[in-house]
């Protein structure tokens, strides 16, 4: 399973991202191989429509679930359709300390209910 | 004649322009394309006896012949059509309605759809005298369209003045496009001066010829005049800044039902623009 | 987390700038971002020395070869922007890159290039450090624009480890607003009180409110009309949106600005008053 994280930096010691779609690097966390990769988000420039390409960057690289400050309505019809999970961190922890939280089950799944605002 | 009154800077009295030249004009038609905020109907008050739909098209994605190649995604640069797992996703929103996401298809599974991006208003504001406006829907992102189809209506009129859209982007290029005259409403302030230099570039680029009119002349300093003599372009009037003034704008009147100090302006600005008999 | 916040206005000329600026010398640890790419005007009451100096390319646009087009017009009937004429030239202010004339040509004489649509300038102000652009002309997109000017401000915050961004918007609703609010924390509104005004207002709340950020009102010159001030506040009450100042008119503003001095630091008394404090503590408190 491959567990994407936004990230504020690229190691597993910086802080995750308090945005989605424009978060500077995507964290992938492998848990058969249990590494972490980083890419670029190449979504975050994006003038509109970031929300959907950041989706689109997570699925083709094959992730499962991915944790989130927060997500804007096309993010997640995205995410439903990429059939991606997304789990709520809280701000101020590391991408390491977030993925923990969600193994540990601390984050709270993301449904639509949950969701503020439309963009 | 086509007049466009634009300005870069907002709030420099286009609006208060456009509806005081047309209402001392007896043969006129007026048209708003300032879609993103149109303001002028508030003067004008006249009974609209027609209003149209503008639309745009955006694709609907067949998924019985979808086959999830992937071809229309990497195609769109705007983001709009994403083709995920099991199906394409669209974002209405974010389409610029440009038919590439169709054309590259290659199993015919993309048609479009009409979606509404705006209206336009037709509304008679007694004899000989025709005033129309759009309005573009809050969240879509660009008011060309509207601005264009407000044009190619009124395209025929004798003497047609077009309140255009603050600023120098597209929307402003889309509204004087093809004007034979072009009247900047100006403000004696650094803000104003610095805003109108870039209209003046827009309009000499656009080849297009123009004329100032000072408008809060007392409010500023003299900056703009020098800017005018060197650059030798016409100086059509100065208008005051007055506390009454203010009020009436303010309140939605028009200042030349008020003021004969405007009136003489406004024909002094007709004169000057569209020549003796118009006046 | 950085804390940023748009100053708009539906109406254009209704103090926006002028508001912004005021605030800038009330707030340290700032970083400025002028959005309003088509009249960047702050740069007038901050002058500072500029630092770099970018050409900002937008997007692509189409070039076509004249020895490969065969005048055949595919292009021309293909495009839904009217940005190629039957003559097959292209009038580059309606384009918008879409890059379908490329792709019907059947000569390959079209291709993309990258093309700049307008400038960045990175400044040093007393102030702090200031991002602002200049759109060309006539060009499409400022919406990127936009986007590109406070990328660089959040670079430029993250660098000198700044906490908040002060962004001065455009006026209008469209994609170049969008992109001011999208992601913001905090959008102030400025007003006046005016027919105008009003029914500008209205539009623009709208827009804000499909954001979640948390949106206020400045009603500038609210003693030119009293009347519509009533009604400005009657209606900010209906939206439940914060009314949170109100500012007097007073000529010495516009005459401040024409002497090139901000106005909140040259002795205008509504500067020293009350309100104008608990409104700058708003707007720091993250």
């Amino acid at each position: 399973m491959k567990i994407g994280i936004c990230a504020s930096d690229h190691t597993p010691e910086s802080l995750v991202a308090n945005r989605f779609a424009r978060a500077p690097y995507f964290a992938v966390y492998n848990s058969e191989t249990l590494d972490f990769a980083f890419f670029n988000n190449t979504a975050k420039d994006e003038g509109s429509g970031a929300g959907g390409k950041a989706v689109k960057v997570l699925g083709d690289l094959k992730v499962d679930i991915v944790l989130v400050p927060e997500l804007g309505p096309k993010a997640i019809d995205a995410l439903n359709a990429f059939e991606i999970k997304s789990y709520q961190y809280k701000q101020g922890k590391t991408v390491r300390e977030a993925l923990y939280e969600y193994f540990e089950k601390k984050l709270p799944e993301m449904l639509d209910a949950s969701v503020k605002g439309k963009h | 004649m086509k007049i466009a009154i634009l300005s870069g800077k907002g709030g420099t009295g286009k609006t208060t322009l456009s509806v005081n030249l047309f209402s001392s004009l007896n043969k006129v038609t007026l048209i708003d394309a300032d879609v993103e905020e149109p303001n002028s109907h508030l003067f004008l008050k006249g009974n609209t006896y027609h209003e149209e739909d503008i639309n745009k098209q955006y694709p609907v994605v067949d998924h019985d012949l979808c086959t999830l190649c992937g071809k229309c995604g990497e195609f769109c640069n705007f983001n709009a059509i994403i083709p995920a797992k099991k199906k394409v996703l669209v974002f209405d929103d974010l389409c610029h309605d440009c038919g590439g996401c169709k054309l590259v298809c290659p199993t015919n599974a993309i048609s479009y759809t009409d979606k509404a991006i705006g209206k336009i208003f037709y509304q008679s504001v007694g004899d000989n005298k025709q005033f129309l406006y759009g309005r573009l829907t809050v969240g879509e992102v660009s008011g060309v369209r509207i601005i264009e189809y407000l044009k190619n209506v009124t395209k025929k009129e004798e003497v047609l003045l077009i309140d255009s859209p603050p600023g120098t982007s597209c929307s402003t290029v889309a509204a004087i496009e093809g004007s034979d005259y072009c009247i900047i409403a100006a403000e004696p302030t650094p803000f104003g001066l610095s805003d109108m230099r870039m209209v003046v570039e827009l309009l000499r680029e656009q080849k297009l010829d123009f004329g100032v009119v000072v408008n809060k002349s007392n409010l500023g300093n003299d900056d703009i005049y020098k800017y005018l003599e060197e650059e030798g372009i016409e100086l059509l009037e100065n208008i005051d800044f007055r506390e009454e003034f203010a009020k009436i704008i303010a309140r939605g009147e028009l200042l030349v039902d008020h003021s004969e100090y405007v009136r003489n302006i406004m024909n002094s600005i007709i004169k000057k623009v569209l020549g003796e008999t118009y006046a | 987390m950085l804390n940023e916040i748009a100053i708009i206005s539906g109406k254009g000329g209704t103090g926006k700038t002028s508001i912004t600026a005021c605030i800038i010398p009330f707030i340290e640890d700032l970083v400025i971002a002028d959005c309003d790419v088509d009249a960047p005007d702050l740069n007038i009451l901050l002058p500072g020395r500029i630092t770099e100096t970018i050409d900002y390319v937008g997007f692509k646009r189409p070039i076509i070869d004249y020895d490969k087009c065969n005048g055949c017009g595919v292009c021309y009937q293909s495009c839904k922007f009217n940005s190629i004429s039957e003559d097959i030239v292209i009038n580059k202010s309606t384009c918008e890159g879409c890059k379908v004339c490329e792709y019907v040509c059947p000569t390959d004489a079209i291709t993309m290039h990258d093309y700049t649509i307008g400038k960045i300038f990175k400044r040093d102000t007393y102030y702090g450090p200031m991002v602002d652009a200049r759109l060309i002309p006539g060009e499409e997109s400022s919406g990127k624009l936009v986007a590109e000017v406070r990328k660089l401000a959040r670079l430029e915050a993250h660098k000198e480890e700044k906490s908040i961004i002060l962004i001065d918007g455009s006026p209008g609703i469209a994609c170049n607003v969008i992109s001011a609010i999208t992601g913001v924390s905090k959008a102030i509104i400025v007003t006046e009180p005016s027919v105008s005004g009003l029914h500008d207002l209205k539009r623009v709340i709208k827009l804000v409110k499909t954001f979640s950020v948390d949106a206020k009102v400045i009603i500038n010159k609210y003693d030119l009309e009293l009347n519509l001030a009533k009604q400005i506040k009657d209606y900010c009450e209906l939206e439940e949106i914060e009314v949170i100042l109100e500012v007097p008119f007073d000529k010495n503003m516009v005459l401040s600005i024409s002497d090139l001095k901000i106005p909140s630091i040259n002795n205008i008394p509504f500067f020293e008053s009350q309100k104008w404090h608990d409104f700058i503590s708003y707007l720091i408190q993250n």
